[in-house]
């Protein structure tokens, strides 16, 4: 465990070291677009740092993150060492590489285009070398993650891979897949463009390909924190996981149907006829359903832990939970946060019902709390689960670390529901600055001041996760109890083929792809002439042609 | 067991009722959306299957509006910014440039920078907006006294030679790029109303800023470098602008924001950059 | 005082405390009432789809950015609003870094109205609060958006995708007026607000 628990604890630092800085922009950002002043008060900046925000949370923080947890997890749920750890210290690097050549690039300004890129602007070439980079790296960890699988399959023929494992190989082969977009997109069509090898960008073709990720990499992002509920949370709690194969079939629902679903982002553009934005709609509506399998599953896992220890009447097994344990605080947290943002969230996918809330701050509201709220939160308890177990020092204190998660939660809270409302009332995004003068504006002056408020209690609370971190790294060694996963309530002795290996499901994922994003994406090969100029997004990136 | 678990034996439950069900959805979501929802438009007559499939996944567009009489045709310019147009612009000689320059150093001053007010200073000037400039005067789309006969007297070549000869003299207008950032930052609560309006524009209005086109922000293509350029002659050229003398500005760009300007905000801008162009 | 670490080992339940066709059968009731529901959901979309033809746009149309200005249906003399011999009303406008051409529109109340515009360099969006008009502006095509509006009310209506530096004071003006203020323009007369 010594040497993958290094790999590990190196991918966290790297996560959480930019996720203090990445909150710190988030809520100067907050302060900038609202009627307060705000240092260093510039329209310039703020699309930097929205730039540097997105990228970080949205890149940097969760890949590193679940790349980190995917080691771990390999390293501990299948009882045997992690395997390829050269590989793996290769991987790291890549990406370190590149999240240091995209971050050096928005610094220094040349590389607005937010982390969604907007073709056909254009940015620094480096900016796009360094996503790519963040990106290829990470390929080597699914592989690592379906190698080691498979080896672990190989030694024990017929029996049923841990349900951690196989979860955590289901992430890296949805990334693996969703990758897939923004990388034809970069290598394809932008990067060719920034560096002057072609003349014209396909805009429509890179927002599509682009799609391909949008939707797929918060399934990526959110699938660690499904895995803490099934297999950690009921530990944690002191009961059994409900149902092993539902946590199976929950997995593997996401796999498949996260993927052809990413023209809901879109609804609104004009490259695509309604056809395919109602296929992939309602292809939508089924990636709903492991979330809501899942939370069934969770609950029933914390009802057998609550009613063990005495809990009794339909609800009062809630209240005999072991609510000082940061674990089981969390996954309460972020049930409420992910109902909530669920509910946003059916909004916008509901075909013509988006055209209400689009690229309103309805979306951002949506994104912060589902995001940002339910599935971040369950990162922090993870993290509060593992650190300690790697480093061998236990947390100081839980009850910190509940007061934590409890101020994110507030604070997450107060950010997202009036963003919301002012997302109804027609507020753009990615705005630096409106005019509180004027009358449509003025009304929501209030609703963003709240927010400001909000935004400020989520940066106490980073801070306070990074120094309940950085202490416990500094506190006493104990005999570090090994890493343990939930038993089910009926363990699996054998479980269908199906349910044990992905060869079946990637099937259906290429089938359905094609199915859904063929017509999409290859039209644009037949349309005629449709590519555009770029346009560089500050003066000094003047290349080539231009006088 | 090592019996058929390959993907497609339909034999097994799991992948027999995952293809189904998978092919259920597609095949149910594929008739509605394109063979049923696809009828209905808004505001619309019910279209036909055949219509309605090709409207719905992308063949055909919605309306004939392309095709609607129109008004008398006005354009702003000839010039449009194609492939073809930034080459022969970046096909400009610099040498022969200097040539062609020597008659215009009478008016636009000793190596393009101006001693006039009635004359711009073009040295630093981009070659994309003296080059366009240039044609508009031949065509008459733009109208100003001699030039018209002095743009008549040049090739397409030569324009571009003499812009590239402009672009790379120095000590005339500043470099696009990067300097005279206020101090206070680009911000709507700027209280100076010129950089406020340099550089965070006016949203009420739709009036931008004008850093994010003529720089230091940001740099588009055909607007001019102005940190430099004479007070009056922007001054003039805004008024141009919003009085409609003035209209070879693609898609009404700078004629939208011109009208939108105050007499003391055209000043207060023009004020801004001809003077040294902020400084930091 | 540090905590200790809980031991995740201990595990004081047996096996199967419900038995395995009790969780099966559980799990799979939720999952049909879950199913029914998100099936339910589908049907009211479907359902006002085609009542109320509530849907995204549908209309892939391509033009070319760099000429707007010079041929076509969107050089500066077209733009505006046009009544149409039937009684409705188009809306034609130009998106570009850092305005909509023309910035201010009046359109009459009651009437179908049709919305077609163009991007000149990258991708804009406009959309109007309240309203179903929202639309993403690509260049190389024409976005259309079809409503009809119910009440008079001035909109402003900003740009919603980031498009620059200059993106946040990208804002142009709706104005919702009575059919009689609108009255009955020529066919080809083009109203922007300042012409009125």
């Amino acid at each position: 465990m010594q040497r993958s628990s290094r790999l590990a604890l190196f991918h966290y630092w790297v996560a959480f070291a930019t996720f203090l800085p990445a909150v710190l922009l988030g809520a100067w950002q907050m302060l900038m677009r609202s009627p307060l002043p705000a240092p260093l008060d510039d329209s310039a900046s703020y699309y930097a740092s929205v730039t540097l925000h997105g990228t970080a949370m949205a890149y940097v923080v969760t890949t590193f993150f679940i790349m980190g947890f995917g080691y771990a997890v390999a390293a501990t749920s299948l009882g045997r060492p992690l395997r390829g750890m050269t590989a793996a210290w290769i991987g790291f690097a890549i990406c370190l590489l590149g999240t240091v050549m995209a971050v050096t690039a928005i610094l220094s300004g040349r590389a607005s285009v937010l982390y969604t890129f907007y073709p056909p602007l254009l940015a620094s070439g480096w900016y796009y070398c360094g996503a790519a980079l963040l990106v290829g790296g990470s390929m080597i960890w699914v592989v690592l993650m379906i190698l080691n699988m498979r080896a672990w399959k190989r030694d024990n023929p017929g029996h049923p891979v841990p349900l951690p494992m196989f979860a955590i190989t289901a992430t890296a082969i949805l990334w693996a897949w969703a990758a897939a977009g923004v990388t034809l997109e970069l290598v394809g069509i932008v990067l060719p463009r920034a560096f002057g090898w072609s003349d014209l960008i396909d805009a429509s073709l890179a927002r599509t390909l682009f799609s391909v990720t949008l939707h797929a990499i918060v399934y990526f992002w959110l699938m660690p924190a499904y895995i803490a509920f099934y297999t950690l949370v009921p530990v944690a709690a002191g009961g059994r996981m409900y149902s092993d194969t539902m946590g199976r079939l929950a997995f593997i629902m996401l796999l498949v149907f996260s993927l052809p679903v990413g023209m809901h982002h879109l609804f609104m553009d004009p490259g695509h006829g309604s056809g395919f934005k109602f296929v992939q709609s309602a292809l939508t509506f089924l990636v709903v359903l492991p979330t809501l399998l899942t939370v069934f599953s969770t609950c029933a896992s914390l009802e057998i832990a609550g009613r063990i220890r005495g809990g009794r009447g339909l609800l009062g097994w809630i209240r005999a939970l072991p609510w000082d344990e940061p674990m089981v605080l969390a996954v309460a947290l972020s049930l409420v946060m992910l109902g909530l943002g669920g509910f946003g969230g059916l909004v916008n996918m509901s075909y013509a019902m988006n055209a209400m809330i689009h690229n309103t701050s309805w979306v951002t509201a949506h994104f912060h709390l589902i995001f940002g709220g339910a599935v971040v939160i369950m990162y922090f308890a993870i993290a509060y689960e593992m650190w300690p177990r790697i480093t061998g020092r236990p947390l100081r204190s839980k009850r910190l670390a509940c007061a934590q998660l409890w101020l994110w939660f507030w604070g997450m809270l107060i950010t997202t529901v009036p963003w919301h409302v002012a997302g109804l009332m027609g507020q753009p995004r990615r705005v630096a600055a409106f005019d509180y003068a004027d009358p449509l504006n003025a009304r929501m002056g209030g609703l963003v001041v709240v927010s400001v408020i909000g935004g400020v209690i989520l940066l106490g609370s980073a801070i306070l996760l990074i120094a309940i971190l950085i202490r416990s790294h500094f506190g006493l060694r104990r005999q570090a109890m090994p890493m343990g996963y939930a038993i089910a309530v009926n363990p699996p002795l054998r479980v269908p083929p199906a349910l044990n290996g992905f060869g079946l499901w990637n099937a259906i994922v290429a089938v359905l792809m094609v199915l859904a994003y063929g017509y999409p994406i290859g039209q644009f090969f037949f349309m005629k002439q449709h590519s555009v100029p770029a346009v560089a997004v500050t003066s000094e990136l003047e290349s080539g042609g231009k006088p | 067991m090592v019996r058929e678990q390959g993907p497609f034996k339909l034999g097994n439950p799991w992948p027999r009722i995952a293809w189904g069900s998978v092919a259920a959805v597609f095949i149910a979501s594929f008739l509605i959306g394109f063979l049923v929802l696809g009828r209905f438009q808004q505001n619309g007559p019910t279209l036909g299957t055949w219509t309605a499939f090709c409207r719905a996944i992308g063949l055909s567009a919605a309306s004939g509006s392309a095709g609607e009489p129109q008004p008398p045709r006005r354009t702003p310019t000839r010039i449009a910014w194609t492939n073809n147009t930034l080459a022969q612009i970046a096909s400009g000689n610099e040498q022969h440039g200097a040539f062609v320059a020597l008659s215009c150093t009478a008016c636009h001053g000793e190596g393009g920078v101006s001693a006039s007010t009635l004359f711009p200073t073009l040295a630093g000037m981009n070659s994309a907006v003296i080059y366009k400039q240039l044609d508009d005067f031949r065509s008459g789309k733009r109208l100003w006294g001699a030039m018209g006969a002095i743009a008549a007297s040049l090739s397409d070549q030569q324009s571009a030679d003499v812009a590239a000869y402009f672009a790379h003299r120095p000590g005339g207008l500043a470099p696009a790029a990067g300097e005279g950032i206020p101090e206070g930052g680009r911000s709507l609560r700027q209280r100076d109303p010129a950089i406020r309006l340099v550089f965070a524009g006016d949203p009420q209005r739709g009036i931008p800023p004008c850093a994010a086109c003529h720089g230091p922000d940001a740099q588009k293509l055909g607007a001019p470098a102005l940190r430099g350029q004479h007070i009056e002659y922007i001054e003039r050229q805004l008024a141009a602008f919003a009085q409609g003398m003035r209209q070879n500005d693609i898609n009404e760009q700078m004629r939208v924001i011109a009208r939108e300007l105050k007499p003391s905000e055209m000043h207060a801008v023009a004020g801004y950059y001809g003077g040294a162009g902020g400084d930091e | 005082m540090a905590e200790e670490f809980t031991n995740p080992l201990r595990q004081p339940l047996p096996d199967g405390i419900i038995p395995e066709d009790v969780v099966a059968r559980t799990e799979n009731r939720w999952l049909m009432i879950m199913a029914a529901m998100l099936l339910f959901m589908m049907a009211i979309i479907v359902v006002t789809g085609i009542m109320g033809a509530m849907q995204p746009s549908s209309n892939v149309e391509l033009i070319d950015p760099t000429t707007l200005h010079l041929q076509g249906e969107f050089v500066e003399s077209n733009l505006g609003t046009t009544a149409e011999p039937d009684g409705s009303v188009t809306v034609r406008l130009i998106a570009t870094q850092y305005e909509f051409v023309p910035q201010c529109v009046d359109v009459p109340v009651g009437r179908a109205v049709k919305f077609r515009i163009t991007s000149a360099d990258v991708v804009h969006g406009f959309l109007l609060p309240g309203t179903n008009v929202n639309t993403m502006v690509v260049p190389g095509f024409v976005a259309e958006v079809r409503t009809r509006f119910t009440k008079e009310a001035e909109y402003a209506m900003p740009c919603h995708e980031f498009c620059g530096l200059g993106h946040h004071a990208m804002w142009a003006h709706v104005r919702v007026v009575p059919q009689e203020r609108f009255g009955k323009p020529a066919l080809l007369e083009r109203r922007t607000c300042a012409t009125q």
